[in-house]
């Protein structure tokens, strides 16, 4: 069973010069509660592909063509109101950057209850303590503090715990975890890695977990697709993709990580 | 928060007095005295008479000692008497006062209500009809000279129309009419006057907010409030807005002695007799007191705006809010 099924996928730049395809006929699918990992070098499309899914492309970025299939159904298709009742409850997406991705000027217990209120039919009060659940799901500290607290007043691990926490309130299918850990330090890294791999367990959710780091794809992920400048060029199982890899860019890749270990 | 509070307010005082030191000495500056118009103009006044009328205006005493007893005086909230018609100065700054009060602060809610309204509309709509056109509108604002739009306008409401009173803020029958003639009246003669005190300020708040959303809304976090579901409208008003907003309080907050200050020009144009005239009048006049009153009064309410923007950016902005302990 495929939750989702990416087919010759294309998104388009405008610039100034004209067009510029950012992402070129990629397609790759996610068996249902696997971790799908994309892996290349920063530009390589990996985020637009990840963004193409929520439909949350930057201005002035569209879908050229292809097909997004989730759970069968066409998302290049589907208007903003559908997207938008899919954002945040069937797929959810973890960002880079957990100092820019939260709000500044909302309190952390306002922005989580909001992911819920936006698809939940309840009170307040509950989706408060909805959120402080969650806090307390993605081990964050003294999570009833934090509650109150604003993003400024927190450190960067503790800030990628609530995106997570963000993401994971309505239960999604789908989490799309874009570089989650590449804003962090070294020794948080691996305690969110930690932490995304319990929730991999426990969650039964899919993911598409983007990465340039091999390393980390190596720990998360079922299934790899190789990107480079906008194409696909090499997919297939984990150890298929790290054993013997076919493609010359895969190799080079593979080739830096193993020069750092 | 008290605590900050009661800091903030022990800075401004010295602070104040160094505005009211800076100001009193500088329109001393200015050539000519007070009693010039009495004497020096008219030559059958002898040189006797010339220095007792100084004496009594305690012109014969160096500007340093003036001061102090000024400063004196003021601390007790006591202005003076006006040298040119010896009422108090308290008296003549409170008849000028309402008028402009009035006409700044209809202008100010005319400026909020349709200049940040404006300027997000056309940050989310970048590039659409309404954006080009409100750019249009600004730039026309900022640089058509107030007084020339305020003639145009007269000519064309006032002479060609005939729809509203072309100058004052009451008919010469005022005393006459109802209460809500009355109302209706004074309204119809601030249509024009605040029209045009609203105009320039406008486009300025209106750009001011359109570049501070656009540059909110490529923020991360608002495409992490995207990525929620919420709406469009959630996303704009709440997660943009309230992060666009925080400059504008701060020009909000400089704007506050601009209430009280008043505008010479269109003051003159409309005839109002407002702030902006009784200063000009005072300054003309070498009024030492009237001017000192004004300038008080005005250096009181910059630093009173200053205050205000400070607690409001904290109310708005916890990334600044004082916490306990600091």
């Amino acid at each position: 069973m495929k939750i989702l099924q990416v087919n010759d996928l294309k998104v388009c730049f405008e610039t100034g010069t004209g067009p510029v395809r950012v992402v070129d006929g990629v397609g790759f699918e996610i068996e249902k509660n696997k971790c799908f990992g994309l892996v290349g070098e920063s530009g390589s499309g990996k985020t637009m592909t990840a963004l193409s899914v929520l439909k949350l492309i930057p201005e002035g970025g569209s879908i050229g063509s292809g097909s997004i299939l989730f759970n069968g159904t066409d998302l290049v298709r589907c208007d903003e109101k559908i997207m938008r009742s899919l954002r945040g409850s069937k797929i959810s997406i973890v960002f880079q950057d957990p100092s820019s991705a939260l709000n500044p000027v909302f309190t952390i217990g306002y922005q989580v209850a909001e992911a819920i209120l936006a698809h939940r039919n309840i009170g307040k009060a509950r989706a408060g303590e909805i959120a402080l659940e969650y806090l307390k799901k993605v081990h964050i500290p003294d999570p009833v503090k934090i509650f109150h607290d604003y993003p400024h007043q927190l450190s960067g691990g503790t800030k990628q715990r609530i995106g997570i926490a963000m993401a994971l309130v309505n239960s999604p299918e789908l989490l799309i975890l874009d570089e989650p850990t590449t804003a962090l330090d070294v020794t948080i890294q691996a305690r969110i890695l930690d932490l995304l791999e319990e929730i991999k367990e426990k969650e039964k959710l899919s993911m598409l977990f983007i990465s340039h780091d091999f390393g980390i794809i190596a720990r998360m992920c079922d299934e790899v697709g190789v990107m480079c400048k906008g194409k696909m060029v090499e997919r297939g199982t984990k150890d298929a993709i790290i054993r013997s890899p076919k493609n010359d860019y895969t190799i080079s890749l593979l080739g830096s990580v193993k020069a750092f270990a | 928060m008290l605590t900050y509070l009661a800091k903030r307010l022990a800075g401004l005082v010295p602070v104040f007095f160094g505005i009211t030191l800076i100001s009193f000495f500088v329109i001393h500056l200015a050539p000519g005295k007070p009693t010039d118009i009495q004497t020096s103009l008219n030559p059958k006044v002898s040189y006797e008479a010339r220095a007792r009328l100084e004496k009594l205006y305690g012109l014969d005493k160096p500007v340093y000692i003036r001061y102090i007893d000024w400063l004196r005086r003021v601390v007790v909230f006591d202005f003076g008497r006006s040298y040119v018609d010896d009422r108090p100065v308290s008296e003549k700054i409170a008849e000028r006062i309402p008028i402009t009060l009035l006409i700044n602060i209809l202008s100010m809610v005319l400026i909020l209500f349709i200049g940040i309204p404006m300027g997000v509309l056309s940050a989310v709509r970048r590039g659409s009809f309404l954006d080009k056109s409100t750019t249009v509108i600004a730039f026309t604002g900022f640089s058509v000279p107030e007084f020339w739009l305020a003639l145009l306008l007269m000519s064309l409401f006032s002479i060609t129309l005939g729809w509203l009173p072309i100058s004052g803020i009451k008919s010469l029958d005022f005393e006459y009419y109802s209460l809500g003639a009355k109302i209706l009246d004074v309204a119809r003669h601030l249509i024009l006057p605040v029209a045009i005190a609203a105009f320039g300020s406008l486009a300025g708040i209106s750009r001011y907010m359109r570049s501070a959303m656009v540059g909110v809304i490529h923020q991360d976090y608002i495409r992490t409030a995207r990525a929620k579901g919420l709406k469009g409208s959630q996303v704009i008003y709440k997660h943009a807005l309230k992060n666009a907003i925080l400059p504008v309080i701060t020009i909000l907050g400089l704007s506050v002695p601009g209430l009280i200050g008043g505008s010479v020009i269109f003051e003159s144009i409309f005839a109002i007799p407002g702030m902006g005239r009784l200063f000009y009048e005072s300054v003309m006049a070498r009024d030492y007191p009237t001017i000192m009153g004004i300038l008080t009064i005005g250096a009181f309410l910059t630093l009173l705006g200053n205050l205000l923007a400070d607690i409001a950016y904290s109310y708005a902005d916890p990334r600044i809010r004082v916490t306990e302990g600091e």
